[in-house]
């Protein structure tokens, strides 16, 4: 097969982005492991400082969604994606705020590895460590493919098929493998820091691109679009999606507490090299999440105006397949080869924390505390290479073989919800709440409650169930799961035993010496 | 500690503790239900929507404010 110029181009901005992603996270003594221990290796600690974290964290925190899913969603409901703030800014300043530096600091004390391995040792409990690690994983096997897909698709279709999407796949896997399984976290941290530049390349490069098609005048751009599709400049947006009830209850519930709990962010808040990096990176954070979506609305709008209706016929078709068509369009062959670039940056960046976080919940709260308890850490060090291997190319094989089935989209969204059922299980442990303590069953009947009450309300047909209970009165399903969780939770927490004396010692109140010596509070410092 | 004297902290209750919490609610109120309303409110500015314009400025302020109170004195 001939190659034109532009695939060429294409390729070699690929290869590019190969090439830095191994130089920056495969060969540098930076990347090597301190010590051969499973710790070193899944959860490395108090290293990196606070300026890299942000970048780092912030593309580790964004997914495929953000390339090239966010200009799909645009462009099919328009300006109603400004509610992003709900997630960009409220996860951050509410959850990450709360939760990091507690986290931080409990690591630090008693060397927990994983986020299970924290919550089975507040509640003294291995069977519920053992439980979350297998639910998580699980639930986040979607997440995986979501982060491969997307960009898989792009990159076939961006090199004009030069490469299937089943290659596509396996490059995106094989490159993430290729630093992970060697260097563990590390890997993923410095690869990360310069994902995170790429994607702001990519976003911002094409946002000005796109403008200097409409002469440079965001006004005249967003009058046209207002000719062009008026239902995409209020809600509920071009699809009707945005009513009043879904607009809160999707942004907050299904994104935005997940967001601040997920097992990658646990890894993440061990890498500060104090908790109050961790508190500094929480306030500073937003302006990354946020800034990604910044350009995007230049994107979509401009998309709509250029390419009103989808694209219906071709290698990509529907609403996602519109921005990408229009660039490949249009758009210098560099600038093409950056954005998709900066889509397997995207993806990558959260498919390589989420490879090492999950299968150190996996070897470390399962293998290592339940199946094989006294083994030397070059054992426990190799099965977690195995395991990071095995959920790779299993996350591969899946892609591939789900890429054809819309339910792939609905189940990145419950792999979220799945996680935010964690929530009254995570805050137990550390945030002190009175005479109130979440207790073991609690925590474990919350997430099983919330699991359940998340599938029927979204799957209620392949259920055999009424169709009315999916989003019931056209709230989410995430609100109906998150109540359900916390109902249940409180419920069963208040009759049965609390935690033992010994867990609220070594948590709560040394959470709470630990914060008040760096934040003493207004009147004790008067 | 104690069973008598249970631990309430939150974040803890420092004085930009207290401000970030109030942030909080309050700019979170403003984007889940305040926003949809604003969608409402007609175009009069050419193509520019109310919403749009409404939820950038409630974002960015509550960013800029929260880093602001997170440096300052406790």
């Amino acid at each position: 097969m001939a190659i034109d110029v532009r695939q060429a181009v294409v390729l070699g901005c690929v290869v590019g982005y190969i090439a830095l992603i191994f130089i920056i996270g495969g060969f540098g003594k930076w990347v090597r492991l301190k010590e051969k221990t499973l710790t070193d290796y899944f959860r490395p600690s108090k290293f990196a400082p606070f300026w890299a974290i942000w970048f780092a964290m912030g593309a580790n925190m964004h997914t495929a969604f953000a390339i090239p899913g966010s200009m799909g969603f645009y462009y099919l409901h328009g300006v109603g994606f400004t509610v992003h703030f709900i997630w960009t800014v409220g996860t951050a300043l509410i959850f990450m705020y709360l939760v990091g530096p507690r986290m931080h600091l409990l690591s630090a004390k008693y060397g927990h590895v994983t986020l299970s391995e924290m919550i089975g040792d507040f509640y003294k409990s291995k069977w519920l460590a053992a439980f979350v690690a297998l639910f998580v994983s699980a639930a986040n096997i979607a997440y995986f493919t979501a982060n491969i897909i997307g960009p898989a698709t792009l990159l076939s279709f961006g090199t004009g098929g030069l490469l299937p999407f089943d290659i596509a796949v396996w490059i995106i896997v094989i490159i993430v493998i290729g630093y992970t399984l060697p260097f563990g976290f590390r890997g993923v941290f410095y690869t990360d820091i310069l994902q995170g530049a790429v994607m702001l390349l990519a976003t911002w490069g094409s946002a000005i691109f796109m403008l200097s098609m409409f002469n440079w005048n965001t006004w005249a751009l967003f009058s046209k679009a207002y000719e062009v599709a008026p239902k995409h400049l209020t809600l509920p947006g071009g699809a009707g999606w945005f009513t009043p009830q879904m607009w809160f209850s999707w942004a907050f519930f299904a994104i935005t507490i997940h967001w601040g709990i997920q097992p990658r962010n646990y890894q993440y808040y061990q890498l500060a090299k104090s908790a109050e990096d961790v508190r500094k990176n929480a306030l500073w954070i937003p302006i990354y999440l946020s800034a990604i979506y910044v350009p995007v609305v230049i994107l979509g709008l401009a998309t709509k105006v250029l390419m009103p209706t989808p694209p219906a016929t071709g290698a990509w078709t529907g609403p996602d397949a519109a921005f990408p068509t229009v660039m490949a369009q249009y758009a210098p062959a560099l600038l093409w080869g950056v954005l998709i670039a900066g889509s397997m940056a995207a993806g990558q960046s959260t498919l390589d924390s989420d490879l090492v976080a999950h299968s150190g919940m996996l070897v470390n709260d399962v293998y290592k505390a339940l199946l094989k308890r006294e083994a030397s850490q070059a054992h426990y060090l190799a099965v977690g290479r195995i395991v990071v291997l095995i959920l790779g190319i299993l996350a591969g094989y899946i892609s591939i073989y789900a890429a054809k089935l819309p339910i792939v989209t609905i189940l990145v969204g419950m792999s979220g919800t799945f996680v935010m059922t964690l929530l009254p299980a995570v805050l137990g442990a550390i945030l002190p709440m009175g005479k109130f303590r979440i207790t073991k069953w609690g925590a474990f009947l919350g997430i099983v409650a919330g699991a359940i009450v998340g599938l029927v309300t979204t799957f209620p047909t392949m259920l055999g169930l009424p169709r009315w209970l999916l989003n019931p009165y056209g709230y989410h399903s995430a609100l109906w799961t998150f109540l359900a969780t916390w109902i249940v939770a409180i419920l069963v927490s208040l009759v049965t035993p609390p935690p033992p004396q010994d867990s609220i010692e070594r948590f709560h109140a040394f959470l709470d010496r630990e914060l008040k010596a760096l934040y003493p509070p207004a009147k004790a410092k008067a | 500690m104690s069973e008598e004297k249970p631990i309430n902290h939150l974040i803890p209750w420092t004085t930009r503790g207290k401000l970030l919490a109030i942030y909080a609610v309050v700019f979170e109120f403003l984007l889940m239900f305040v926003a949809p309303i604003v969608a409402n409110v007609p175009h009069s500015i050419g193509g520019f929507p109310g919403l749009w314009v409404f939820t950038n400025i409630v974002g960015w302020t509550w960013i800029i404010l929260g880093i602001a109170t997170g440096y300052m004195k406790r």
